[in-house]
């Protein structure tokens, strides 16, 4: 039988990624990550695989790129600077439609910023990052297990839309610590990939790994298909998780880390007499918009509080999704901070009416 | 409260400085923090020093409030907790080995590229009267077997430049902590300081989750409090 064991989300992301075949690792360290980086560095050479420190994070990207035009199932990770720096790369993975998978474990900015957790790369990852019209499937863990799980789950959706797939943590879920138990096997879908670049060995045409056309409307199709693909996604890959919502007065709507602080002050609130659910998103694209659709609806829903560690950034997909149906109140916290389960109490009895 | 249970661990067996080495999520900060509170509540002047070079937050230096409101001196690097990543020494760390009548823990960083620290204080460790003790967590996955418990501490030891004194048994699975997972350790954990002829000096846990028998044993256990917290966890 399995045991738990403790472990850091830093190193739970790359012992899941080589569990989920991963063998080729390309990055450049950057703190609140770099265990990711540590952990390849001697799991690869267990594993028979290739960890890579290049010399930038354009160069890591690149690598990736080249490593899943070969079929590879390939990762590199980083923090929010340095994931700027790969947006580029993002861009010709999404039109060379190549499956990858990047971990954002996000810090503090813009700029420099700092080291601290931060959920200011929503839009970044969420609405694009780099040029051109491309969307990355994003996936939020709130915890050590679910770290794990997503990690491997982001292989099998990368591989199976030819799609980046991006996990979104921060720096709280990277460097935090919880028990974790390892399935005996995990679920690996690896489907054909007849389009890699892998050699022709004389018995097949070449294939070309590329994002130019140079005809517009050449360009226009594989844009539309592309468009095609994830609506399909969309409506295939949707997650979301929602706690108490069947009779809540008010919805917090949070993911990450601001969902696991929630998570408590629902109980608090409860104690108070104040009905309050939680959805907390797993997908932040394709956003569950969806569920706050319908709950927006509900007769007994009278607000929603979105709650991120960013200026307002996933508030714009729930006000859409609410579409003015009932407020949507806001708290966040920047520069490293954290929402405490105090403010949040407050904010919710401030909307109650019960401050 | 924070308290030995079979008394066995007496003052007198206490060196002037206690550093606390191990891999990394051994638990080096919380057993660190205890221990000073322990100490303070015997009435000697404590100071605390956190010397992690490696981890950037979930460290001593995030209790220190709490620590210093239980009269502990706290000595940490200027930057810890803050939005830079400076892995300095605090200079401050000096005094304590000039402090004759105080006590000190030094909370070190994690595996070899956290003991390094130690080495840089050698010629004043080697003049002091010090205790290093290895933390051990059996189920972090660097000292999950008696192999690699002994892999662990000899490159502690090369990168410290410093003999291990102890083991400190500080097997958990935080809040999922059960009896069974710390019973199941022992073994594991004897074994590998009988073949490093090491004494095991003194167990660590939180009193939900300490086996009876932990309490009762001839080794001292030391019954701790949580100090160093993540968001949503039940205990922050």
């Amino acid at each position: 039988m399995n045991q738990r064991i403790l472990m850091k989300g830093n190193e739970v992301i790359a012992e899941a990624a080589v569990r989920a075949g991963c063998r080729h690792y390309f990055g450049y360290p950057i703190t609140p990550q770099t265990e990711i980086m540590h952990y390849m560095a001697h799991r690869m050479i267990e594993a028979g695989g290739v960890m890579v420190q290049a010399e930038s994070e354009v160069a890591a990207i690149n690598m990736v790129y080249g490593a899943a035009a070969a079929g590879a199932r390939v990762m590199t990770s980083s923090s929010s600077p340095g994931i700027s720096l790969k947006q580029e790369g993002f861009s010709y993975i999404a039109g060379a439609e190549l499956p990858a998978v990047v971990v954002n474990i996000v810090r503090s900015g813009p700029g420099l910023g700092g080291i601290l957790p931060a959920q200011g790369d929503y839009f970044q990852a969420t609405k694009g990052g780099g040029h051109g019209d491309y969307r990355n499937i994003v996936l939020a863990p709130a915890s050590i297990q679910e770290l794990y799980e997503l990690t491997v789950d982001a292989f099998n959706l990368a591989e199976r839309y030819r799609m980046l797939t991006m996990i979104f943590g921060d720096g709280t879920l990277g460097q935090m610590m919880e028990p974790v138990l390892f399935r005996e096997e995990e679920p690996i879908n690896r489907p054909d990939r007849p389009w890699a670049v892998t050699g022709t060995q004389g018995r097949r045409e070449h294939n070309t790994v590329q994002s130019i056309y140079i005809e517009a409307d050449d360009l226009e199709q594989v844009n539309l298909r592309l468009q095609a693909k994830y609506h399909e996604v969309a409506a295939q890959e949707t997650r979301y998780e929602t706690v108490g919502c069947d009779d809540a007065e008010i919805i917090v709507v949070a993911f990450g880390t601001c969902s696991r602080i929630s998570r408590n002050v629902i109980r608090q609130a409860a104690d108070e007499g104040i009905k309050v659910g939680l959805v907390r998103p797993i997908t932040l694209w394709p956003f569950p918009e969806h569920i706050l659709d319908q709950l927006s609806q509900k007769g007994h829903v009278r607000a929603f509080l979105d709650i991120e560690l960013n200026s307002g950034q996933m508030l714009e997909d729930v006000r859409l999704a609410v579409n003015g149906r009932r407020p949507v109140h806001f708290l966040g916290r920047m520069g490293g901070n954290l929402p405490t389960q105090k403010e949040i109490l407050e904010k919710i009895r401030e909307i109650a009416g019960r401050s | 409260m924070v308290k030995f249970v079979n008394s066995s661990f007496k003052l007198k067996t206490l060196h002037h400085i206690t550093a606390f080495v191990g891999a990394y999520g051994s638990g080096k900060s919380e057993v660190s923090a205890n221990f000073a509170v322990w100490l303070a509540g015997t009435g000697h002047p404590v100071t605390l020093c956190d010397l992690d070079m490696i981890n950037p937050f979930y460290r001593t230096a995030d209790a220190a409030a709490a620590l210093e409101a239980r009269g502990i001196r706290m000595i940490v690097p200027q930057f810890a907790g803050t939005n830079v990543d400076v892995p300095a020494l605090p200079p401050a760390v000096r005094s304590v080995f000039d402090q004759p009548g105080g006590y000190a823990v030094l909370d070190i960083g994690g595996e070899d590229l956290g003991a390094r620290v130690l080495a840089s204080l050698r010629p004043e460790m080697a003049a002091a009267d010090t205790a290093v003790y290895m933390v051990i967590n059996t189920s972090r996955p660097q000292t999950a077997t008696v192999e690699k418990i002994l892999e662990q501490a000899a490159s502690l030891a090369a990168a410290a430049a410093l003999e291990l004194d102890g083991l400190v048994q500080n097997t958990n699975l935080l809040e999922a902590t059960d009896p069974d997972t710390l019973l199941r350790s022992d073994p594991i954990l004897q074994e590998a300081a009988d073949i490093l002829g090491l004494p095991v000096v003194f167990a660590a846990a939180i009193p939900q989750s300490a086996p009876d028998s932990w309490r009762d044993a001839a080794r001292p256990c030391l019954l701790m409090e949580r100090f160093i917290t993540y968001p949503g966890s039940s205990l922050a």
